[in-house]
């Protein structure tokens, strides 16, 4: 009987420390507004602040991460940010998402990061009716970022990043994206960024989620269609490097400073793009 | 004569019934009443489905049971949908009546071709389960291979859960029934372990030889990302012959 008592405790325990870094009513609903409703919030800052240009060398540098579930400390995310200030050929930075686990910590990660740096929201953002909180210090999580030549000024790359953080990008953002990808032409390299990743590994992923296998479908013919070269996720804390119908899928390791494979992506843009994975321990 | 006319043409009839069932393949896992009946039967189900991308649709389903000892049953199940993606799911079922209910082992080969989005996706299954007059309960494993029509690398997944449980109103030989299932696969998709599919079914046995059956099926996103939203959902009407 003690035995089950101890069992029982350690199960409360469990349950309570879960509850403080996972929303557990979100298994049922969601605390965040749907996916249509953040893509209209994001397209109001969208419409009132014109998408980023960045003028860049024709061979430059992206620092990626994802997953810092950030609550207290910022160890392994402030070296990322110092690791990519101090690359002068690193034109921007990117965050996949799962900035934080828990409530109210988006202010430390906001005050840690160092422009340039473009963000999007990941499910743990969502927790806790926190989707107010990433606009007020990120404002949108549907965008673009294109990136011209300084010295020819022709523009070379483009960067879409989706809000995907209930496994779905919504029927709205869907047909934004497709709009987008048809009127597109002209671009060395499209990569696409979004925190819910594609494919189940080669282990099983029990601790993460995927899109529903329609929108799978739909969205990999889509960015083999429109000639996507590179979709970089996260959210499963596990590295994954998948080719699938011509499209190069990275899913980086977290960020999280109390776990033991972590890591961060630089990728080389340039004609060609190469990537490289970098361990921190 | 005339009765003997008779009753060498409903034999044909039968006959040509049950070939095409065969054929058809498919099977209704539950269709037959009681754990140990054999049964033959055909199901016909028209569907509406909506998911918020693909929006509206239309399915038809075939469904075929062939079940002739209380030892082994075979399902296939076809369907056909008003946006070009099709599926073909196959379900081999050896059986165990025990005391109290049946213990089962299920093998699935089962095959989609989404013609418009250009993907071929194919999944093999294999799980064990129990069913008693009340639940009905499977668990088991599928692999996965997503290949793409124009090449350019395909993906496997081979390591999925597959799961399901169902809760029935009524005991397996009552003339009708209602249930609630959730699961991550239904006989035209096997889904990922997050993505499971919430059914209300029920049926009625008209005549010894003749069910109607009906059921919706939400499927949710976003359970597994603890940030859950509506998807999708399906209702499916149909008629079936029970031949034996």
């Amino acid at each position: 009987m003690k035995k089950f008592d101890k069992i029982l405790v350690l199960a409360l325990m469990v349950l309570l420390v879960s509850c403080e870094t996972n929303d557990i009513s979100g298994v049922l609903v969601s605390s965040s507004p749907t996916p249509d409703a953040r893509f209209d919030k994001s397209m109001e800052w969208n419409n009132a602040h014109e998408y980023p240009v960045l003028k860049v060398p024709d061979s430059y540098r992206v620092y990626v991460c994802s997953d810092t579930h950030i609550q207290t400390t910022t160890d392994k995310f402030s070296r990322f940010v110092s690791a990519y200030k101090h690359d002068s050929n690193c034109k921007f930075a990117v965050h996949l998402g799962d900035l934080v686990s828990g409530k109210e910590h988006h202010k430390l990660v906001y005050s840690v990061m160092q422009e340039p740096i473009f963000t999007i929201v990941g499910n743990h953002d969502l927790h806790f009716a926190q989707w107010s909180s990433f606009v007020e210090y990120w404002h949108t999580s549907t965008y673009y970022v294109e990136t011209v030549s300084e010295t020819s000024g022709r523009k070379l790359d483009l960067f879409i990043f989706l809000d995907s953080g209930n496994g779905t990008l919504g029927s709205k953002q869907m047909d934004w994206l497709r709009e987008l990808l048809m009127v597109t032409s002209g671009y060395r390299n499209i990569i696409v960024c979004t925190h819910t990743d594609f494919f189940q590994g080669k282990a099983f992923d029990g601790n993460s989620a995927n899109y529903p296998l329609e929108e799978t479908y739909t969205l990999t013919n889509m960015f083999r269609q429109y000639g996507v070269k590179l979709v970089l996720t996260g959210h499963k804390h596990n590295w994954d490097d998948v080719t699938f119908a011509g499209v190069r899928y990275l899913t980086l390791e977290s960020l999280k400073d109390d776990a033991d494979n972590t890591s961060y992506v630089v990728v080389s843009v340039g004609n060609e793009l190469n990537f490289e994975k970098i361990p921190l321990k | 004569m005339v009765c003997y006319t008779f009753v060498v043409c409903m034999r044909k009839i039968r006959l040509i019934i049950l070939f095409l069932t065969i054929s058809f393949g498919g099977f209704a896992s539950n269709l037959s009443r009681g754990f140990y009946e054999p049964s033959v039967s055909f199901e016909f189900m028209p569907e509406y489905s909506y998911n918020i991308q693909w929006k509206s649709m239309a399915n038809f389903d075939l469904k075929s049971t062939f079940a002739k000892t209380p030892y082994f049953e075979f399902t296939t199940a076809l369907q056909f949908s008003t946006l070009n993606v099709h599926t073909v799911d196959f379900r081999l079922k050896p059986r165990l009546p025990l005391p109290i209910g049946e213990l089962f082992l299920d093998f699935e080969p089962y095959y989609r071709i989404d013609v418009k989005d250009r993907i071929h996706d194919a999944a093999i299954a294999a799980s064990v389960g129990y069913r008693f007059d009340y639940l009905s309960f499977q668990v088991g494993w599928f692999g996965r291979f997503l290949v793409p029509f124009d090449g350019g690398g395909y993906h496997k997944e081979l390591a999925n859960i597959l799961y399901g449980v169902e809760v029935f109103c009524r005991p397996q030989y009552s003339n009708w029934n209602i249930s609630l299932r959730m699961s991550n696969f239904n006989d035209y998709q096997i889904e990922r372990w997050s993505e499971p599919l919430f059914m209300l079914s029920a049926r009625y046995d008209l005549f010894d030889m003749m069910r109607l059956s009906a059921g919706v099926e939400c499927k949710p996103v976003g359970i597994g990302n603890v940030q859950a939203q509506f998807f999708g959902i399906t209702a499916r009407i149909g008629i079936g012959l029970i031949l034996e």
